[in-house]
């Protein structure tokens, strides 16, 4: 089996992967707006930590060398693909401070976890929540997945139930998206 | 809790609130935390919104990590076999900065990343305190304040980040005590500290750029027959012109007489050496320890050297635009040591540099880096082209030899 350098299983990296990859990329997305872009720098990232045997396998380390190194290529991409300029732009400064760091790693871990939430229930019901949170209909899921409006429904109500559970605030306090659940 | 971890555990706290598995000694952190300022209370609405998240997870969905997941499986594959492509890309990366030619090319096969190096290592910005004739200090960030000083007869300003001074007519103030004082050249003092920079305008219309861990003294008014004014560390003079008036910069070692002329000092209490480069005009330069009072003359192009140890001058030519890209927001390397690089760094991303082993001093580097770059980026391209890598521990950074010599 092939193995990194921390000896973690191709396996294991790939929950590491599957688990962080669409909140890097919207968070290299603040800093660089190019959706094709950040996902490049993002399967970059993911290399070079493949490849990395200084970084520990404790999950805090990881975290913060994924959003810092995501960070450091973005302000490089910036930099690199404008003249160096005698005063840098205030937009400039303003996405290179910490605060601009710090606020958009609480952001995209947030909504990290909720995903992360919403995908560990039963595929199916996974796809069929992410698909109402799009805004689709019962009738338009029940034709995208090719099974029928009644299998939405029963669908539904498991996430319902299930995330109940896992996001109780968002249940309570987020009328909206559980009107889109139902 | 180190503070870059702050972030992670204010998500946690909201994720574990928001799932409501808060415990109330955790609800008083995030409470204390959203309490701080204004612009907590902000974010959290912001990113809590039920809106923002179903924004969000559509946005995710766009990002697909199975079909990312699977593209990264095949870059595994292909970069274990070939190397061709990281070489291609390390190319692309070194075309921007100028980067040595007989680097080895093996360095590029696996362009391996250390860990970033946490927040606290930062660019320098603009800051500097003045302390006035009376003792009094005032913190200057570059913003632009207004005050008068010295019992209301001179007013300060900063101007795009210039200090600048305007007398105020000698008639308004007219209380004796007052006259008897302005007789006396009233001297302010310039700090700048490790991590900062700051330009100022003499009242002569002379311009300087202080760098990182400088100091300037200066009266601020110049009534004597000459303008003497007194520099540590580097920095950078554009100095009006007045015939009548030469103007002289002294240092501990030199001092420096001029006409009107721009040029660049570098006179560090821990460098080696002051260094003076020229780039217009004509100075004059003299040695004031007490066995040697030399006296060279400078002309555009050249530089002067007075060594510390046996307070020699040396003169050389030199690509002056090196030693005054500073002053530009560069950071101009070119075949210079390590030691010397580091302890430049250190003075502007003001941290500590350790070396493993002082051999590694002597490597050299060229290059032309923005030094307002993260300082990762900065030892990034370093250790590309010098076979070093560097180690990060709070403010201080290690260089070490990168194992394995392959």
């Amino acid at each position: 089996m092939q193995k990194n350098l921390h000896n973690l299983t191709k396996k294991d990296f790939e929950g590491l992967f599957k688990s962080f990859y669409p909140a890097l990329c919207s968070f290299a997305n603040k800093y660089i707006n190019n959706h094709e872009l950040s996902e490049d720098l993002v399967q970059d990232v993911f290399f070079s930590l493949w490849n990395n045997s200084e970084i520990t396998t404790n999950i805090q380390s990881v975290k913060s060398y994924l959003y810092s190194s995501v960070r450091n290529k973005c302000l490089n991409e910036i930099k690199h693909n404008k003249i160096v300029d005698n005063h840098i732009s205030d937009e400039l400064s303003s996405i290179s401070s910490t605060g601009f760091f710090h606020d958009h790693i609480i952001e995209e871990e947030l909504h990290r976890m909720i995903h992360k939430a919403i995908k560990e229930l039963p595929e199916k019901c996974a796809e069929i929540i992410l698909l109402s949170i799009e805004g689709q209909k019962n009738n338009e899921i029940a034709e995208t997945l090719n099974i029928s409006v009644n299998t939405v429904k029963t669908q539904k109500k498991i996430a319902y139930q299930q995330l109940r559970i896992k996001l109780k605030y968002l249940y309570i306090l987020s009328p909206i998206i559980f009107q889109k659940f139902l | 809790m180190t503070l870059p971890d702050i972030p992670y555990k204010i998500a946690g706290l909201i994720y574990k609130q928001m799932r409501n598995e808060i415990s109330d000694a955790e609800n008083t952190t995030l409470n204390e935390w959203l309490n701080s300022s204004d612009k907590q209370t902000e974010l959290y609405n912001k990113i809590t919104n039920d809106e923002a998240i179903a924004k969000k997870l559509k946005l995710y969905k766009k990002f697909n990590e199975n079909t990312a997941w699977n593209k990264f499986e095949k870059q595994l594959e292909i970069k274990a076999k070939s190397t061709s492509r990281s070489m291609f890309r390390i190319i692309s990366y070194a075309a921007a900065v100028i980067i040595p030619l007989f680097i080895a090319s093996y360095l590029f096969l696996f362009e391996k990343e250390k860990p970033a190096i946490d927040d606290i290592i930062v660019p320098g910005t603009h800051m500097a305190v003045l302390t006035l004739s009376d003792g009094k200090e005032i913190n200057l960030d570059g913003s632009e304040t207004k005050q008068t000083i010295d019992n209301e007869q001179v007013y300060i300003y900063n101007q795009e980040r210039i200090l600048k001074y305007e007398l105020k007519d000698e008639e308004n103030s007219s209380a004796p005590e007052n006259n008897a004082k302005s007789v006396e050249p009233r001297f302010n003092t310039l700090t700048i500290p490790r991590g900062g920079e700051y330009s100022i305008e003499l009242t002569d219309g002379t311009k300087i750029w202080l760098n990182a861990e400088s100091k300037l003294v200066y009266p601020i008014e110049f009534t004597g027959n000459n303008r003497q004014i007194y520099i540590e560390g580097e920095a950078y003079l554009e100095v009006a012109h007045n015939s009548v008036k030469p103007f002289i910069v002294n240092t501990s070692l030199v001092n420096i007489t001029v006409l009107g002329t721009s040029f660049n000092i570098r006179s560090y209490e821990n460098d080696p050496e002051i260094v003076t480069t020229l780039v217009e005009g004509k100075v004059k330069l003299t040695g004031i320890s007490t066995n040697n009072h030399e006296q060279i003359v400078l002309s555009p192009g050249k530089q002067a050297r007075m060594i510390k140890t046996t307070k020699t001058l040396e003169i050389s030519e030199v690509e002056t635009n090196d030693y005054t890209a500073w002053k530009d927001g560069l950071l101009v390397f070119n075949n210079e040591n390590l030691g010397s690089i580091m302890k430049r760094l250190e003075r502007w991303y003001n941290f500590n540099s350790i070396f493993e082993s002082e051999e590694l001093r002597e490597l050299h580097f060229s290059g032309t880096l923005n030094k307002y770059d993260h300082i990762d980026t900065i030892l990034d391209m370093i250790s590309i082209s010098c076979y070093i890598q560097f180690k990060s521990e709070g403010r201080n950074i290690t260089v070490i030899k990168k194992p394995n010599n392959k």
